[in-house]
């Protein structure tokens, strides 16, 4: 059922519970009603037919009492006792006669009872006196007149209806009638007891016993029967049956006085009322067809059906009505919630609302205004949609713009820069000229003035250059505690001058050997660190780098810059890492600075995948920190020299553009054209340059001299680059000493570069020189 | 030989271009002698040295951006670092011309050298 209800419509389900509830009682009540109505009419028609079937016995029984009123006089006639007393002597013929001619004459003054056929007296003497039908009575049949007469002799009953039987005189009209007996008895002194003398028999006529019966007020479907005490028919509708014998089995059944029951009778199923005479054990038996009693029910059968009918039209109907009613809104409401889903709707489609105020009236007239909803929220998406587009739009070209500012910053502070480099460069190279002290003095302000501007620039350009998304960190292999100890030390001077005390402290759980960008990584710290200096006056300033975390071959290292210095306030904190921001206006008069400095060491830890932040109270000193991931160094990369703490050593703040100051090289290289070219490059960014042609000359050169860095041509003659560099390496075995060699080579094969990283040299530059690379590699490497 | 662009080249090196041209006259100095120092050492079959005289050259042009000597010149190395030949001297006046493209190209922007 559960299932029927899962699988049906609503409208089904609404059907099948009207059915249930309705229709159902319908047919319990409609069923009981037929059999109540079937019971009571078979009730009264048994008492209908019982009560006829008495009136009938009544009636026989009146026939009957008039022969036996017959009998009655007959029996008390002084004239009729005599000769039946004296019967049991022959009278002489003349006697007889007159004996003859008075009973004659006696008993048809009795002849006027309708229905008789004759009257008899036997003697025992053998007379016989008659009147009746027939005059011819000397042939009668004795064996009959004996049987009835032993049978009246034992009936203790007045008269003795003997039934249907022959007619005991042989030539009577009526062979066959209804003999009613009487035995007429004496005293007999002798015995003391009374003696049958003769007999008295009255024969009805039983074509009028029909005739009485066959008018009554029977229907014409119900036959009637009358049985005698022997079985035999007295009175049957089909008057052939009549004399006839009924089935013993079924007269057995009737074992009342009176009674009713169902019975087949010849194939046909009959309701028998039955009803036994006490004068002479006669039953009257009536058959009714019970199709014709139940056919007085077949109307209540016929109307019950015909309401059932009625009212299952009227059910579906109603079904039908709500279905449409309340069924149909709802499968256009979920319709349309279909079509909202797959964004197929008309925003004006409107569900048309009903008049009636019933809950299904209000679901529409919700839903509508739930539509109204939707369509004011497409209207408003679309709107917002349309703003998007337009901020999407507006933002790319914010973007560009800022891209271009960036660029064009980058540009100008790239054009800037260049000039700057030759006027501290020559500004340097003139204060080692002999000059009068207000000269030194002067130019050293050009020198520190060009710096300052020079730092500045360069903090336009790193910002831009990030901004831009052109900052491609490194991922190479760098000493930390040779990088903290360089930031250390370049801000120790400053930080000498005003008193503070520098405190570096390094986990020892960290690799010494780590991979990263060290450059950029030593530019956030030196940003902090000079931070924590410019705004300390006095206390200390610590450098920490702990452990925080190693999963595999990766160290998170917090890095902390903790000072004594003024602090600050919650708000300043929030906005120091902004572009362009520093702690207050005043900050910029008193202390300087782009406000770059902090913004440009966020952006470099985050592209490091970092985080960087300050804890401070005003007041009380700051700890600015940046969490940065570095892996643990590749045993293969720089495998020459990656293990030793100076293989980052640091000598100065060495941004893009900043002139490197007086760095000596050595540039080993056979070719004219090319040590010209590279001379000239590494003039340009302020280095001393020795040239030599050979290997040869090289490792002489690298032993006398007191070089910052070797260019290393690999292939030259008499000595090649390789042989070259493992020459100088084993000559500075045993020392502390480790010049730089940087390979210089137009070999561009695969392996080169591990060629001469595994000869001792410590990196590799390819041909065609690329200026920029040539300074970066100068700056990572120069001592 | 339109594609080599002077000025290009020093702006890519950061060099003016009298710098450059001070880089040049040296350059086509060497490669004066290089064609017969070529020849010589084929001469006697040291493929080996042929392959070093073109190592140098290829990086000198190279660095001053003359990329289809340097191409030249580096297949020449390998071949001779490989063994060579002969035959390869029948090569060397294909590097002598574009020697000389370039030398034109350059001598029509400074003036003959």
């Amino acid at each position: 059922m559960k299932r029927i209800f899962q699988r049906h419509s609503l409208t089904a389900k609404f059907l099948i519970f009207l059915l249930i509830t309705s229709v159902f009682p319908l047919i319990v009540v409609g069923i009981t009603s037929f059999e109540i109505s079937k019971a009571i009419i078979q009730d009264e028609v048994r008492q209908y037919t019982e009560a006829l079937m008495d009136k009938q016995k009544d009636y026989m029984e009146l026939l009957l009492e008039e022969v036996e009123s017959l009998i009655a006089n007959l029996s008390s006639i002084e004239d009729i006792k005599d000769v039946l007393i004296d019967g049991d002597q022959l009278p002489d013929d003349y006697t007889n006669l007159a004996t003859q001619a008075k009973i004659g004459y006696i008993l048809s003054g009795y002849t006027n009872l309708k229905g008789l056929v004759s009257i008899d007296v036997f003697t025992l003497g053998g007379m016989h006196y008659h009147v009746g039908d027939t005059l011819n009575v000397k042939e009668i049949r004795s064996d009959l007149k004996n049987s009835i007469l032993a049978e009246a002799t034992a009936s203790k009953r007045a008269v003795t209806w003997t039934g249907i039987e022959d007619n005991v005189n042989i030539n009577s009209t009526q062979q066959k009638v209804i003999t009613a007996a009487k035995v007429f008895r004496k005293f007999d002194l002798q015995d003391m007891q009374e003696k049958p003398v003769g007999l008295l028999l009255v024969n009805y006529n039983v074509d009028y016993f029909y005739d009485r019966f066959s008018h009554s007020t029977l229907d014409p479907d119900t036959t009637m029967m009358i049985v005698d005490q022997s079985n035999r028919i007295v009175f049957y509708t089909d008057k052939e049956k009549i004399a006839s014998k009924v089935d013993p089995d079924f007269m057995k059944r009737l074992t009342q006085r009176q009674g009713s029951f169902v019975d087949d009778i010849n194939g046909q199923e009959m309701f028998v009322t039955y009803n036994k005479s006490s004068k002479n054990d006669w039953t009257i038996i009536s058959f009714i067809p019970v199709q014709k009693l139940i056919a007085k029910t077949v109307t209540i059968r016929n109307t019950t059906l015909i309401v059932f009918g009625i009212c299952l039209l009227v059910i579906i109907l109603f079904a039908l009505t709500m279905s449409k009613k309340v069924v149909r809104p709802i499968r256009k409401i979920t319709t349309l919630f279909k079509e909202i889903k797959e964004g197929t709707i008309d925003d004006k489609i409107r569900l048309p609302e009903m008049s009636s105020n019933d809950e299904i009236s209000e679901l529409i007239k919700w839903f509508n205004v739930f539509l109204d909803g939707l369509g004011e929220k497409r209207k408003a998406d679309e709107a917002l949609s349309h703003s998007l587009e337009q901020l999407e739009r507006a933002k790319e070209a914010s973007e560009a713009a800022n891209r271009a500012k960036s660029e064009f910053l980058a540009n100008m502070s790239h054009e800037i820069r260049t000039p700057m480099n030759p006027i501290i460069g020559m500004t340097e190279l003139l204060l080692d000229t002999p000059l009068t002290p207000e000269q030194h003095e002067q130019l050293c302000i050009v020198r520190n003035s060009g710096k300052a501007l020079l730092d500045i620039i360069n903090d336009i350009l790193d910002f831009s250059k990030i901004e831009a998304g052109k900052v491609v960190l490194e991922q190479i292999n760098f000493n930390l505690v040779g990088l903290i100890v360089e930031v250390a030390d370049l801000i120790g001077c400053k930080a000498r001058d005003k008193g503070l005390e520098i405190v570096t402290y390094i986990d020892p759980l960290i690799p010494l050997i780590l991979q990263g960008d060290p450059g950029r990584l030593r530019q956030i710290l030196l940003n902090l660190a000079g931070n924590a200096v410019k705004f300390t006056e006095t206390g200390t300033i610590t450098i920490r780098a702990i452990l925080m975390r190693q999963v595999a071959t990766q160290f998170d290292i917090r890095f902390e810059i903790k000072d004594t210095g003024v602090g600050l306030s919650e708000e300043a904190s929030r906005r120091l890492f902004q572009p362009f921001t520093q702690a207050d206006g005043s900050t910029t008069r008193k202390y300087g600075g782009t406000g770059l400095g902090l913004s440009i060491s966020k952006r470099l830890a985050e592209l490091m995948t970092g985080v960087i932040g300050v804890d401070s109270t005003e007041g009380q000193g700051a700890l600015f920190y940046c969490v940065i991931p570095l892996q643990v160094a590749k045993p293969n990369q720089d495998s020459g020299n990656s293990n030793r703490a100076d293989v980052v050593m640091p000598l100065s703040v060495v941004l893009e553009g900043k002139p490197l100051g007086r760095i000596r090289i050595l540039l080993a290289e056979d070719n004219k054209a090319n040590q010209k070219l590279a001379m000239l490059l590494l003039q340009k960014i302020g280095c001393e340059v020795i040239v030599v042609t050979n290997g040869r000359d090289a490792v002489v050169a690298a032993q006398g001299g007191n070089h910052d860095l070797i260019l290393m041509d690999c292939q030259m003659p008499e000595m090649d680059g390789f042989e070259a560099t493992i020459a100088i390496r084993g000559a500075e075995k045993n020392t502390p000493r480790h010049i730089p060699i940087i390979a210089m080579t137009a070999n561009a094969m695969q392996g080169d570069r591990e060629k001469c990283l595994s000869v001792g040299m410590d990196d590799y530059i390819s041909k065609p020189i690329n200026p920029k690379q040539l300074r970066q590699i100068i700056e990572r490497w120069s001592v | 030989m339109t594609e080599y662009d002077i000025e290009a080249v020093a702006e890519e090196l950061m060099f003016t271009t009298s710098e450059l041209q001070e880089i040049f006259e040296i350059y086509f100095d060497e490669a004066v002698h290089l064609l017969p120092d070529c020849y010589a050492v084929l001469e006697r079959q040291d493929y080996m040295e042929f392959s070093k005289i073109m190592h140098g050259f290829k990086g000198a042009s190279a660095n001053l951006r003359m990329k289809k000597l340097a191409q030249l010149a580096e297949e020449l190395e390998k071949r001779g670092k490989a063994g060579g030949g002969a035959e390869m001297a029948l090569e060397l006046p294909l590097l002598e011309k574009e020697i000389d493209v370039v030398r034109d190209c350059i001598e029509a922007f400074y003036g003959k050298f």
